[in-house]
Formats: structure tokens, C-alpha cells, sequence
């Protein structure tokens, strides 16, 4: 489809993004400004991945997990602060990921992520799933696909690291 | 203006003087005026050349279309085929240590812990001779506990950068997977697919 979205940006929203609109275009950010964005699994990849999706200014990131927060999270998950050793890591994780961008709806979910209903899904433009079991990265991906929406995986251990995109059929210009 | 006169005094040369004073004065002054007129004329004519002409780089963009396989369709890849060899000897074997890892996940239920290494180590190699036997070697696990940050940020920085190129739609997305091999700390794109 490749076409325009008809979200005009607030004064306060240019302003702010503007270095980016001179990067990628505006037609790009009010794109970026209607999407909503499921982030499953806060470790230290998802971490860096919803740090930079919440500065770059999309509509809403929900931050799934149901994991609570470990010392070994220290390494890189720089959301948690020391204190909240125990608590949930999505949780955790609110204060310092919402003090980046305040035009971001960030929603905070502490279910697992593998026992969501397909439904679930359905309400999201992009989904990103980290530390997932492999049944649970093949089932989503399959809701993802009969739902039209854009489903991504990655993963971390120590330095071995991956990415996986399936974007179905993407239209894109370049 | 006196400056200019004398000038025109020496250029006039012995014809000139002999005309009066005043008829000189009044010449001269008809003389540089005109001069004057002129270098405005010459001023406004430089002024319109030195004028850049007016360029546009028109860019068209084209729309394409990438069709993508499926988790499934990378979970049945054969990557113990000979073709993949000689990727795996080029790029390293990351793809096969992280599925040996992912692996490891999905029958212990966890990831490996630094407070349990040597049992952890011992169960990655089982997996490693069951699943991927003389595919890697014992030293590409000497990293494979939490999350190192740089490496963090070099693979949440690009999953982010394709999250922002799929919902912008702009830019070639890449097909399929993204990996970094410890090694050489370099990252590639492979296109993974049965």
C-alpha cells in the first residue's frame, strides 16, 4: 500500500523529532507515530530494542513479560534499577523506560507471552518476541501471519546473538 | 574624483592640455561620470552571471515487494547441508551455536547460568554431538552466559532499525536473519529459508 497515513504530527512532535524527519522524512515518522508495538521479553536485548523504539516515537509500546528481575539482568538490562531485584521486570522496567519519551503510551503486561490468546496479537502493528521457547516463537509467528501483522524474534546469549524477520509480503519504496 | 582627473590629465596626453582649465574640468567630470555609469552597468552584469542556476536532485522511488518465509520455514532449514558449509566456514557458526542454545532453552526450561557454568557447559556439548556434530568447536561456548551490553545494543540496534524500516515502509528490508559472531564482532544477513 505505501500509503499516507493522514495522522498530521502535533507542533510539540515535529519539534522534537525533528533531527529524525530529516533522516527518514515525515511521511516516515506519521507512520511510525500510529504504530503499536508489542515487545515480549525484557532482558537486555529487549531492553535496547524497546529503548530505541520508545525514543524513535511510535504510538504505543507494551512491554510483555512475566519473568522477575535476576542479577544477571545487571550485565545489560539497564531499565531495572539494583532495588528491584524480585520484582517483575516488565514492571521494573517502567519508570526509566517512560522517562525517555513521555509522548509514548507504554502499557506494562506481566502474562507470559506463550499463553496469550491468538486474538491477543491482532491488536498490534509489530510484534517482537525475546526469550521464548521455540513452540512458543512458531505459534506466535503463525498468529502473526493469518493476522497481517509483522512479527520479529531475536535473541542473546552472552555474545551469540541473532535476529529473525518476517515481514510476510512487505510493499516498501526505496 | 581628483585622483581620477589627474589620471585623465596623463591618459589625454599634450591635446587635451591645451584646452582651458575649466572646459577640461568639465570634460573629465563628463568622462568619469560616464565611467561611473559604466562600472554600475559592469557591476549588474556580473551579479546576474554570478547568479547559480537553480539544480534539484530528483529522486524517484520505486516500490518493491520482499516476500518472507516463515519461523517454521527457518526452523527446518538444513544448515548440515554442503552448500551451507562453505557459509558456515565463511561467516562462522553462529547460526548453529545459537540453535544448539535455543535448544538447550527449550529442554531445561532456562538459559545457561554462570552459577551452574561447568554443568551447563557439559549439557551444551551433549546437545552439540547430538545435534551438530564437528559443526563447532568447544571454544565458540566460552561465551554464552547473561548478555553482554555491547553486543545487546549491536543486535537491538539493528531488530530496531528493521522494526522502523518495516513500519515506515522505506528502505530494503533485511531477509531474513540477522547474526553476529563473536569472533570477528561482526554482524551479517543471511537468507535462511527451506
Amino acid at each position: 500500500m505505501v500509503e499516507n497515513s493522514g495522522m498530521e504530527l502535533t507542533e510539540q512532535e515535529t519539534e522534537l523529532y525533528d533531527r529524525q524527519i530529516r533522516l527518514w522524512g515525515l511521511e516516515s515518522q506519521k507512520r511510525i507515530r500510529g504504530a503499536r508495538i508489542l515487545i515480549a521479553g525484557l532482558n537486555g536485548l529487549g531492553a535496547e530494542v524497546a529503548k530505541n523504539i520508545i525514543l524513535s516515537g511510535v504510538k504505543s509500546v507494551t512491554l510483555c513479560d512475566d519473568r522477575i528481575v535476576s542479577e544477571t539482568d545487571f550485565c545489560s538490562q539497564f531499565f531495572v534499577p539494583h532495588s528491584s531485584v524480585g520484582s517483575n521486570r516488565a514492571e521494573a522496567s517502567l519508570v526509566r523506560a517512560q522517562a525517555l519519551n513521555p509522548m509514548v503510551e507504554i502499557i506494562i503486561d506481566k502474562e507470559n507471552v506463550s499463553e496469550k490468546s491468538d486474538e491477543y496479537f491482532g491488536q498490534f502493528d509489530v510484534v517482537v518476541v525475546i526469550e521464548a521457547g521455540t513452540e512458543a516463537l512458531v505459534r506466535i509467528d503463525n498468529v502473526c501471519r493469518s493476522k497481517n501483522v509483522k512479527f520479529f524474534a531475536g535473541d542473546l546469549w552472552g555474545m551469540h546473538g541473532y535476529s529473525f524477520v518476517d515481514l510476510q509480503d512487505h510493499e516498501y519504496v526505496e | 574624483m581628483g585622483h581620477a582627473r589627474l589620471q585623465f590629465r596623463r591618459f589625454a596626453g599634450p591635446r587635451i592640455r591645451r584646452v582651458s582649465d575649466s572646459i577640461l574640468t568639465l570634460v573629465s567630470d563628463i568622462i568619469i561620470f560616464h565611467f561611473v555609469r559604466r562600472d554600475v552597468v559592469k557591476h549588474k552584469v556580473i551579479s546576474k552571471g554570478s547568479e547559480k542556476v537553480k539544480t534539484e536532485i530528483v529522486t524517484s522511488s520505486v516500490k518493491r515487494t520482499l516476500t518472507f518465509p516463515a519461523m517454521e520455514a527457518v526452523l527446518k532449514f538444513d544448515y548440515k547441508s554442503p552448500e551451507f558449509a562453505r557459509r558456515l566456514k565463511r561467516n562462522g557458526p553462529t547460526f548453529v551455536v545459537v540453535k544448539i542454545l535455543q535448544r538447550f532453552r527449550d529442554i531445561e526450561k532456562r538459559d545457561p547460568n554462570p552459577k551452574s557454568r561447568d554443568e551447563d557447559m557439559i549439557k551444551l556439548l551433549a546437545i552439540r554431538d547430538e545435534i551438530a556434530s564437528g559443526l563447532v568447536p568447544d571454544t565458540a561456548f566460552a561465551h554464552v552466559f547473561a548478555q553482554i551490553s555491547p553486543v545487546a545494543a549491536i543486535v537491538g540496534g539493528e531488530l530496531s532499525q528493521e522494526i522502523i524500516k518495516a513500519v515506515s515502509q522505506k528502505e530494503t528490508p533485511n531477509r531474513n536473519v540477522f547474526l553476529f559472531n563473536p569472533d570477528t564482532c561482526c554482524g551479517f544477513v543471511e537468507s535462511i529459508e527451506a
